[in-house]
């Protein structure tokens, strides 16, 4: 009985509040012949039916009024109009009570948490935002944060894209936590609320050089073989690059894919790519949002040089069961979700896989039947949250890219992820995240010729890390992170097994390699006045090769050659046989000169103790990670980087420009005929099959500086921005380009990228993307000579990328056409067609120098009955026009 | 009805979406470096022409050869023994002359003064213990066919690098990317079993095969390995940047002094 009747009192309570809130919602035409204070509170009586009850002392009822005639909320109208006199109007029934805005002026501190409305879980990198002083944070990894004000009314806007962002009033006069919902933006254009600014607010927060792209954006835009693709959206980004059209490499402010770190949840994934890089292994289905930092990289993050790229998992909802998924040319996708153990944990499971394949199989070409070529991947998440103090998180990625011919040649890659994450706070200012992860990344081949010929290849490198992430708020003005990250790597480059006519004839492992790399961090959030922040911070990583392992001494004075070992050294199980230590430090600060507009500074120190060799530029699943060791030395950068962010009054435009110049050490290139493509013939001039690399290893330093200037505009009907860079990109290496800089393959001076999308009306939206770069440096040959009656490209030996591959642009179109809305079906549709590279343009992938058989560049000599004419030409590998067609759907 | 819509929802894509990819050729201007001199030169122990090619490397669109008339070119070796070739036009120099197995050989080139060297060892010639032959039906990965078998080449500690050119009824067979017959070495056999090969293209009954076992030493086989490296080099995105194939030949030049043995065998597909 007690409970159905504090159930009672809690629905009248509720809808009391509601009242209330709709009340001050309600509308107030002001009249011109509203002249004073008295007059506009008895206006309001009289329309609104609302009385106002004050001391006559407090208010001066003569006092004129210099507002514009027109349609006010009364919220609006009131605090217009109060405030500044100092009288604060609260609102008890149908009455406004008029009081003095007599607070102390000793601050109070709001602790407040942002939640998901729908699974109640925290929602970071929110904004939480003071219009009146110009001020504003952002929640932690727990979705909490905390700001220290004077007493009194005040108005807090909160957002973050992807979510609805709101505005409430608050009356505060002592220390208050908070909890605020926000509820994710629904796809329909007439439920997004706009207010008429970001919300996730890059003027006002401390980030500078940082992004966070979610997948609503992701999927408005048009996408290769219509499949969304979140790494292939971060290149439409300033300064991110890819290393080659269709690759799905990032290429960050002039550094190399792999000193990109690509987490998926904080952990790494050692190659985010399917099919060559067409696609990455971020299943759009599966993804919520992903965090890009170009610079100003916290501390709480390490080990790569250029760029920390973290993608955050989906969870599934606590309330509903939901089905979502699409059915594309390429690939389909599937995901249910759903509450678990009386709504305290969910689970969120999705699945993809391509089927050219199967459609292949329809072709009666037997050699097309017999080829299979696809990939799949499986993400699941589920998080359970006992109670407040405790939320447990635990999820899996398991991918495969997998090509076979008939069962004679099978080729094979994947990652595999397993991690789990303990967040428990301690009290409201503590918290703790503890997380374990584990991340494994393989390929091999086999072939299998029955009795013939057996031919094995297999290699792989696995990371098991522990994360201690410490979240505490010290105080109003001081929020530190600190922790611990410990990574465990063991690389196993190749296992190579030949049997032929069932004689074992090579059965062969490379050396494993054991490393430890591990890292103190702790950074602070300061705001030191109203304007002016600063975040500082010092990561210390401590990184030890451990045996077993062994390491080759090489004669002193001659250079490196299998042939000048003088000494090998055997060290056993955990012994540790070198190391590596030094401190990163971290730096961002901002000026606000109002609202709309803030300066920002950063610095950043970085290293990275392991790296891809290769001397390709595109990302390969064959690349073979190495570990520094006593011979390569760790790679380190610098970088610093000036920013300004503004943002429009109105209309969601925001404007920044960034400087930054970034200075890199220890960069690892290769002698000259070094080659990826196995040549087991001689191990070595081989990066995949060598246990000797450092005798073909050539160290050097690398900068890059540049300006991003980035136009952006979102509303209602439109999301889109223009940017455009201009960079620079250039290495020194001894031995290579006479030892004088040369630029890399990417180094792409102009960048320009213009993405719109447009949402015509509640059903249909149209989005375009038009790119611009500077062509690709290459080496172009000199001349040429014939040798044994073929013809070759002759390079000077002396100059390393002196020209340019054409001026890349594209044209990429999509529409999106929704099932019409109807509120009794839960089932919701919708089409995307799209063209990639919609006017066609021949875009230079490579060029190659190659023998051109009777002026047709598809010709091999065996395929011609007469070779009437043979040139070495050059041939440049193009993608045309791509259309597709996805259908999407949830329920 | 509804399977047929979706065929005809996707043909367009396979015709597209398969030529989603496409070559072209591109007309480059490229500025033309200097000429190179470019030597393919050999010796081996085989009685007949010892040839030194040279020539000059031309610009990227040219299609006149230039060849080098006026050298002075001798090849000799460390026990004082000389031959001088000539000239045969076409920048073909030959001497009719022999190389013993084991000697180092030098080349001498001298144009307009300037003088080129090379050395190179020729090593023994490969040991064949036998050779044979079998019928294949046509497999997946093979058209039917006789296929020949080598055995047993030299003895495993020995390290080889070996070059195969059949000749079938006098027409020389088969290339490794437009460069004529097929390279291998058994640096990689760990088991220390004694190399063989099979050689990868089927013969018909009645060929009459002839088979030269070409052994040349390292740096020659390097050599060959960065001109077929060059053939396939797409400019550094896949592969590494392009680079010429090293020689062994003084000052800036292209191509290769190789002295190699010949190891020949016959036999008749019956």
């Amino acid at each position: 009985m007690f409970k159905k009747l504090l159930l009672a009192g809690i629905g009248i309570l509720l809808s009391f509040q509601a009242l209330s809130q709709s009340l001050l919602k309600k509308e107030y035409a002001l009249t011109a012949r509203i002249s004073t204070l008295g007059s506009l509170l008895e206006d309001i009586q009289e329309q609104t039916g609302i009385s106002f009850s004050f001391n006559s002392s407090l208010i001066d009822r003569e006092k004129s009024i210099e507002l514009p005639s027109g349609s006010y909320s009364l919220d609006d109208i009131l605090a217009a109009v109060l405030h500044p006199q100092g009288i604060q109007y609260i609102l008890q029934g149908n009455q406004f009570i008029l009081v003095p805005l007599v607070f102390s002026v000793e601050p109070v501190l709001i602790q407040g948490s942002i939640l998901d409305s729908a699974t109640l879980l925290p929602v970071i990198g929110a904004t939480v935002y003071l219009p009146d002083l110009q001020q504003g944070v952002i929640t932690g990894p727990d979705g909490k944060f905390t700001i220290s004000l004077r007493p009194g009314p005040r108005k807090l806007r909160f957002g973050l894209l992807g979510y609805k962002s709101k505005t409430s009033h608050y009356l505060f006069t002592s220390d208050t936590t908070l909890q605020v919902y926000l509820s994710p933006s629904a796809i329909e254009i007439n439920e997004v609320v706009v207010t008429g600014d970001q919300e996730h607010d890059p003027v006002q927060n401390l980030k500078i050089s940082m992004e966070v792209l979610d997948m609503e954006s992701v999927a408005s835009m048009p996408a290769m073989f219509g499949e969304t693709d979140v790494i292939k959206s971060l290149q439409m980004l300033p300064g991110i690059q890819s290393g080659g059209e269709g690759l799905s490499g990032l290429l960050v402010r002039g550094g190399s894919a792999d000193q990109t770190m690509v987490m998926l949840n904080n952990t790494t994934i050692f190659s985010p790519a399917h099919f060559l890089g067409f696609f990455s292994v971020f299943n759009p289905e599966a993804i919520k949002d992903v965090e890009v930092y170009k610079g100003g990289i916290p501390a709480r993050y390490g080990g790569r040089l250029s760029s920390i790229i973290n993608s955050h998992l989906k969870t599934g909802s606590t309330e509903d069961f939901k089905v979502s998924g699409g059915v594309g040319l390429i690939s389909s996708r599937l995901a249910l979700e759903g509450p678990l153990f009386n709504n305290k944990a969910s689970f969120f499971i999705s699945a993809r896989r391509t089927y050219f394949d199967l459609l292949m199989k329809l072709i009666p070409d037997s050699e097309l039947r017999a080829t299979t070529v696809f990939f799949f991947d499986i993400n699941s998440t589920i998080q359970y949250k006992p109670n407040e103090k405790n939320h447990f998180l635990f999820y899996t990625y398991n991918g495969d890219d997998v090509a076979r011919f008939y069962d004679l040649l099978k080729i094979k890659w994947g990652n595999r992820v397993v991690a789990g994450e303990w967040l428990h706070s301690f009290n409201k200012n503590l918290l703790l995240n503890t997380s374990l992860h584990y991340s494994k990344y393989g390929y091999g081949f086999n072939i299998n010729f029955r009795d013939e010929l057996e031919y094995e290849w297999s290699s792989k490198l696995d990371e098991k890390s522990l994360r201690l992430d410490f979240d505490y708020s010290l105080n109003r003005n001081n929020r530190l992170n600190f922790g611990y990250n410990a990574s465990l790597r063991k690389f196993s480059p190749v296992y190579l097994f030949i049997k032929e006519n069932n004689t074992t004839f090579g059965n062969i492992r490379l050396d494993e390699k054991h490393v430890l790399e591990h890292a103190l961090y702790i950074h602070n959030e300061q705001t030191l006045t109203d304007k002016f922040s600063l975040q500082y911070g010092l990561r210390y990583t401590l990184f030890h090769n451990l045996g077993p392992g062994r390491v080759f001494r090489y004669e002193k004075g001659l250079p490196r050659s299998p042939e000048t070992i003088t000494d090998t050294l055997t060290y056993g199980t955990g012994k540790i046989y070198n190391t590596y230590h030094g401190p990163e430090p971290r730096l961002i600060g901002r000026y606000s000169f109002s609202d709309s507009s803030s300066v920002k500074i950063s610095y950043n120190r970085m290293q990275q103790f392991t790296q891809v060799a290769s001397n390709a530029t595109a990302s390969l699943p064959s690349d073979r990670w190495i570990p520094s060791d006593l011979y390569l030395k760790p790679q380190s950068a610098d970088q610093f980087s000036l920013g300004y962010f503004s943002r429009a009054k109105s209309e969601g435009i925001s404007f920044s420009a960034e400087l930054y110049y970034k200075k890199m050490r220890n960069q690892l290139d290769f002698k000259d005929g070094v080659t990826v493509i196995s040549n087991i013939n001689d191990q070595n001039t081989d990066v995949n099959f060598n246990n000797f690399l450092e005798t073909q290893l050539l160290s050097g330093e690398a900068w890059s500086y540049g300006m991003e200037l980035m136009l952006r505009k979102k509303n209602e009907r439109y999301n889109g921005w223009i940017s455009y860079t201009y960079s620079r990109t250039r290495r020194r290496i001894a031995g290579i380009n006479k030892g004088e800089p040369y630029s890399p393959r990417y180094d792409r001076p102009h960048d320009i990228s213009i993405v719109n999308s447009f949402k015509l009306n509640k059903r249909l939206e149209i989005a375009a993307n038009w790119i611009f770069t500077s062509g690709s440096a290459v080496t172009m040959p000199e001349g040429k000579y014939t040798f044994e009656g073929k013809q070759l490209p002759y390079f000077n030996p002396e100059v390393r990328n002196n020209s340019r591959l054409a001026d890349y642009h594209r044209l990429d179109l999509s529409l999106t056409l929704r099932q019409k809305k109807n509120v009794q079906r839960r089932w919701q549709g919708s089409w995307t067609f799209s063209l990639y590279n919609a006017y066609l343009q021949k875009n230079p992938l490579f060029v190659q120098f190659t023998e051109v058989i009777n002026h047709d560049p598809a010709l091999s000599e065996t395929d011609v009955p007469e070779v009437y004419s043979k040139e070495l030409k050059g041939v440049k590998a193009y993608f045309s026009l791509i259309p597709a067609i996805t259908y999407n759907f949830s329920y | 009805m509804k399977s047929k819509n979706f065929l005809l929802l996707v043909l367009p894509f396979l015709v597209l979406g398969l030529k989603g990819c496409g070559l072209e050729v591109v007309e480059v201007d490229l500025p033309d470096g200097e000429p190179k001199l470019v030597v393919e030169g050999s010796i081996n122990n085989k009685s007949g022409p010892q040839v030194v090619k040279i020539s000059w490397s031309t610009g990227i669109n040219s299609n006149t050869p230039v060849y080098e008339p006026n050298a002075k070119v001798e090849i000799s070796d460390a026990e004082g023994n000389i031959s001088l070739l000539n000239y045969t036009g076409q920048g073909r120099y030959q001497a009719y002359t022999s190389g013993i197995p084991g000697r180092k050989y030098q080349l001498l080139i001298e144009i307009n003064g300037i003088q080129y060297k090379a050395e190179s060892r020729m090593p023994e010639p490969a040991e064949i213990d036998s050779v044979s032959y079998s019928y294949y039906d046509k497999t997946m990965i093979r058209e039917e066919g006789y296929y020949i078998s080598l055995h047993n080449l030299d003895s495993p500690e020995k390290e080889g690098y070996y070059r195969w050119l059949v000749w079938v009824n006098d027409t020389l067979k088969g290339s490794a990317n437009g460069i004529p017959g097929y390279f291998a070495t058994h640096q990689l056999n760990i088991n220390n079993t004694p190399l063989s090969l099979q050689y990868p293209e089927p013969f018909k009954k009645g060929d009459h095969v002839r088979i030269e076992t070409i052994k040349m030493d390292k740096t020659v086989f390097n050599y060959y390995q960065g001109v077929l490296e060059l053939i396939i080099n797409d400019g550094g995105l896949l592969g590494p940047v392009p680079v010429n194939p090293t020689g062994n030949i003084t000052g800036n030049t292209l191509g290769i002094f190789q002295a190699v043995s010949v190891a020949e065998t016959n036999l008749i597909i019956e």
